[in-house]
């Protein structure tokens, strides 16, 4: 057999094109144009990358560093205020000096600097969670220069064996998680074991899980979102710690981020390739979700009170609590979502000098007496929190 | 001067000029960041910046001969072009110079005979936009953790030799395949992946069918 070579498959190139072929490459240019465009979305929000980056390295390498520094990488882990971390460390080999930061702030949202001193507690908490598995025993002197002083605490060390504590372990499973809950109840005995067994002087922790009290307390945070954000200069303060792409969370390291809403995986990467969201879209979506998906799933809510509310001494060890009842559920498996609107809209409505119409409302819901002070959700989760950005030691150490 | 000459040497200045841009984002680019893009990562993209520049002194040197095939300036204009675009977004302020001469030059490039150039480009069409999807997984993959920016690169290269590469037809599907199923089930929950795979599944088909005429002997066997 002679080996011949023949061609196949050689239509020549037609001078004329159809419509339909025009249209059908037309519309296929098209659509590999729109997924381009999304690709490109997809780069610049790094959403094939959810929690990564140098906004997350320290929940990755916070265990890495030995002695005062290692407690201080604790810290940062720390809840906040809008993740405003809120505060700067001075170290020494023998001592941590805690100060906030009062730029720092949330404006008329926290017009008293209550809940900022409540996230200084928190990272407080931390800081003292940290020392004993580098070695450390630390003696906490808070207020050192008083209540007006920017030094929340000063912290001695000294050596000691080291040893670790469960709720060491806890810290960087530790996120506030805004998704939904399961409809299963966390049982009063798994509540009671959330909180200390002596609370600190000053302070009380009640528990609100009976449907009744529960359901009211959900319509008056709801209602409190909603006065938030009819408030132009609440809004206005809410939304300059929106971090609306990766850029902004990789470049400031902190605030509110798409990742910390609590989303599905899906409705993540959505929320990530659509356009950044309006403040008025935003403010209409946190009330939204407020109504259909924190209170509607909320097993139970805490509220830490005091008949003190104004003493910064008794705000920074409301924090310290809140942050070991968090760090209690996260080992317990159950998740804890912050919601201080109402509170937030009592010292507004104070601060401006209007009437006060939510700090009634949920004196109503609590023992005489008692004011409220913090107030979050806790339930079973449907999905984990996810980490938030933080800013690295070397950013928040002087 | 021939327009081939002038096209090669406003690509030559453009290039060596983007490669300076490059090496200035690599070395200063946090210290003068008005004039760089005030970016995150300067030192990564002053390096992807010098390889753009390095593809486009390339494209420069190739465009100067009289007589390039249609299909093959076309390319070539693009080689000039593509990084002159892309680095407006690597280098900021510093780009702008070396982009408006790559551009030029990309122009030229394709003046003499831009109707032929655009036949010849219409003719690949589908290899073009199967290429196109192919660059998509690897810009995605460039903002991913390592182990997925590693499949992602290893996804879009194969797209895009899919499109190109004269091979047999199983080679070529296991090359689609490579290209589009991997990121898509890795990266599922970025929904683009995904979508991806989706549009270039259908568009792989008609390259595959439409290969350009393969030469066989009577054994079967590609020559």
């Amino acid at each position: 057999m002679t080996s011949t070579a023949h061609r196949v498959d050689t239509p020549a190139a037609p001078t004329r094109v159809s419509r339909r072929r025009v249209l059908g490459w037309g519309g296929a240019t098209a659509l590999v144009a729109a997924t381009g465009v999304l690709s490109y979305r997809a780069y610049d929000t790094a959403v094939l990358d959810p929690g990564g980056g140098p906004a997350h390295a320290p929940w990755r390498h916070w265990r890495d560093l030995p002695g005062p520094r290692g407690a201080v990488a604790a810290a940062i882990l720390a809840a906040s205020p809008h993740n405003t971390q809120p505060w700067e460390f001075a170290v020494t080999d023998r001592s941590i000096d805690v100060f906030t930061d009062p730029l720092r702030h949330t404006g008329s949202v926290d017009p008293f600097g209550r809940e900022r001193y409540a996230g200084m507690g928190c990272a407080l908490e931390n800081l003292v969670l940290g020392c004993p598995p580098g070695g450390l025993a630390p003696t906490v002197t808070l207020l050192p220069d008083g209540p007006a002083g920017q030094r929340i605490a000063h912290v001695e060390l000294t050596a000691v064996a080291p040893r670790t504590d469960p709720l060491y372990a806890a810290i960087d499973r530790r996120h506030t998680n805004r998704g939904p809950y399961a409809p299963s109840p966390v049982p009063p005995a798994a509540l009671a074991a959330l909180g200390d067994l002596e609370p600190p002087e000053g302070l009380s922790l009640h528990w609100i899980a009976d449907p009744r009290p529960r359901a009211e307390l959900g319509g008056l945070l709801v209602d409190a979102a909603e006065a938030l954000v009819a408030d132009e200069q609440q809004s206005l303060d809410n939304f300059a710690w929106f971090r609306p792409d990766n850029d902004a969370e990789q470049r400031h390291r902190d605030g509110l981020v798409l990742d910390g809403q609590g989303f599905s995986p899906v409705q993540l990467a959505v929320a990530k390739l659509l356009p950044p969201s309006s403040r008025t879209a935003g403010d209409r979506f946190w009330v939204n979700a407020t109504r259909d998906v924190h209170t509607a799933t909320a097993a139970a809510y805490g509220v830490v009170t005091t008949s003190a509310p104004d003493d910064r001494r008794v705000q920074l060890d409301a924090g310290r609590l809140v942050q070991r009842i968090h760090l209690r559920a996260t080992a317990a498996g159950i998740a804890l979502h912050h919601m201080n609107q109402i509170t937030e809209r009592i010292d507004r409505e104070a601060a401006t000098g209007a009437a006060a119409t939510f700090a009634p409302r949920f004196a109503a819901l609590l023992p005489t007496g008692a004011r409220p002070l913090l107030t979050f959700r806790v339930g079973h989760p449907v999905r984990d929190g996810r980490p938030t950005p933080r800013r690295s030691i070397a950013m928040v150490t002087r | 001067m021939t327009r081939g000459r002038v096209a090669a040497g406003l690509g030559t200045a453009g290039a060596l000029l983007l490669g300076v841009a490059g090496l200035v984002q690599a070395t200063l680019g946090a210290v003068i960041p008005d004039w760089t893009g005030d970016k995150l990562a300067p030192v990564g993209l002053g390096l992807l910046t010098v390889g753009l520049a390095g593809l486009a002194l390339v494209a420069a040197r190739r465009v100067r001969p009289p007589g390039l095939p249609p299909g093959r300036r076309a390319a070539w204009a693009l080689g000039l072009a593509g990084p002159g675009l892309l680095c407006l977004s690597t280098v900021g302020v510093l780009a702008w110079v070396p982009a408006a001469l790559l551009v030029a030059a990309a122009a030229l490039t394709v003046a003499g005979g831009a109707r032929e150039s655009a036949r010849a480009v219409a003719a690949q069409w589908p290899r073009v936009l199967l290429s196109a999807l192919g660059l998509c997984q690897l810009l995605m993959a460039a903002a991913a953790p390592p182990w997925l920016t590693a499949i992602g690169a290893v996804s879009g290269v194969a797209l895009v030799l899919a499109a190109w590469l004269p091979a047999r037809t199983g080679v070529l599907v296991a090359l689609v395949l490579l290209g589009t199923a991997p990121l898509a089930i890795v990266g599922w929950f970025a929904l683009v992946p995904p979508l991806v795979a989706v549009v270039a599944l259908p568009i792989a088909a008609v390259v595959l069918r439409s290969r350009p005429t393969a030469t066989v002997s009577n054994t079967g066997k590609g020559v």
